[in-house]
């Protein structure tokens, strides 16, 4: 069995998703669910529930400490961020945070995620997008698929990260190298396993690019400028320190303001430290 | 359309869809205007919580020129093996100058 027939295998035995998101999921499908039926749900996990409050209550979302119960968090958000909000924590606790090889932890990888979602939510804000609910999630989960190779094919990635420093490379073209595909190709083969939305499964399998031929083509550019933008602004570590440069071809239907980055510098480096710690610190 | 938008939630950038006015109905800014700095602190100052923003349409907001070093250029050329092409691609040229100053790692690869 091949390197990647191995992983491959390994990626197959993932655990389904945990039981609150599946029941959460379901219940959102109901038209006739009331947010009090949405908000015994979420309580049903209190570490859970702590930290939507948590998260609700950080000035990324714009309630400074106004909100104390789950049901207010979903008046104010509304049940697509509240869902995204437990996905998002769901997924987290699923993996650990604990294997950490060549100077590379899935810490500081979640860390990178949490930066892409904020400035993804940031960019989609911007250009006034309608569903800026997903944006968030989006960039939280493009690179699922280096957890998923950091923590199932372990030793194998040792390799790549040897890869990129002595080639001073991507990790992308390192793992393709090794591998014989990337950590976008695994990360979509896990969406499809989990059954993700559409918009998600795009992000994961082409954030890289920035191009898609389906119908998430802002969604995915905005994840491919935060990508982007978060190494330059060292939100976490996304496995090498290279910063690709945008794709070319994105800014013939993409326009952000020309100081978007730089005017919104401080509040990026403010949400990206509180949410952090918000999320990351037990 | 517009969104009413908390005053923390706004970005620089943002487009007002309405005119913001104090408790005394004055007004404080006119409606469509694109938000600043300045704008940020106004609404702080007069206690403002929640303001309209535009939805639907990009801002094109105006040119501002930067200031990238050529020294900090040739720094930067570690990390990216690209230049600018467009002013997008400037400011995140910028803020990598800024950033990376800030935290001194132009000779750390990590």
């Amino acid at each position: 069995m091949t390197i990647s027939e191995k992983i491959l295998n390994r990626v197959n035995n993932i655990p389904t998703l945990p039981t609150i998101f599946e029941t959460l999921t379901e219940a959102l499908n109901d038209p006739r669910v009331t947010n009090q039926k949405i908000a015994n749900i979420i309580s049903s996990d209190q570490s859970s529930a702590f930290k939507v409050l948590k998260v609700a209550n950080s000035p990324f979302f714009g309630f400074r400490g106004g909100v104390d119960t789950i049901s207010q968090a979903i008046m104010y958000l509304g049940t697509t961020e509240i869902k995204n909000i437990v996905f998002s924590l769901t997924i987290m606790k699923m993996f650990s945070k604990e294997k950490k090889i060549s100077g590379f932890s899935p810490i500081e990888l979640w860390a990178h995620s949490i930066g892409v979602g904020i400035l993804t939510r940031a960019i989609g804000r911007v250009i006034s997008e309608q569903k800026v609910e997903n944006y968030f999630l989006a960039g939280i989960l493009h690179d699922i698929g280096k957890i998923i190779l950091l923590q199932f094919a372990h030793e194998e990635y040792q390799e790549v990260l040897k890869y990129v420093e002595e080639n001073n490379c991507l990790i992308m073209k390192a793992e393709q190298e090794i591998f014989g595909f990337d950590h976008s190709r695994i990360g979509y083969l896990l969406a499809e396993k989990w059954r993700l939305p559409q918009p998600i499964k795009d992000v994961i399998l082409y954030h890289s690019s920035g191009i898609t031929n389906e119908d998430n083509q802002k969604l995915v550019t905005s994840v491919h400028l935060a990508d982007i933008a978060a190494r330059i602004l060292k939100f976490g570590y996304a496995g090498d320190p290279l910063i690709p440069q945008p794709n070319p071809k994105i800014w013939e239907n993409f326009n952000l303001p020309n100081n978007f980055f730089s005017s919104n510098y401080e509040k990026f480096l403010e949400d990206f430290n509180q949410t952090v710690n918000t999320i990351l610190v037990e | 359309m517009t969104k009413t938008t908390h005053i923390d939630s706004l970005l620089i950038g943002m487009q007002l869809g309405a005119p913001v006015k104090n408790k005394f109905n004055q007004v404080l800014c006119s409606g469509n205007i694109i938000i600043e700095e300045k704008h940020l602190k106004l609404f702080k100052t007069w206690g403002i919580q929640n303001v309209e923003i535009v939805e639907g349409d990009v801002n094109e907001d105006g040119k501002e020129n930067k200031s990238v070093l050529n020294e900090d250029l040739k720094q930067l050329s570690k990390y990216f093996n690209w230049e600018p092409a467009n002013d997008v691609e400037l400011d995140l040229f910028e803020i990598a100058r800024r950033r990376f100053s800030e935290l001194n790692i132009w000779d750390e690869k990590k």
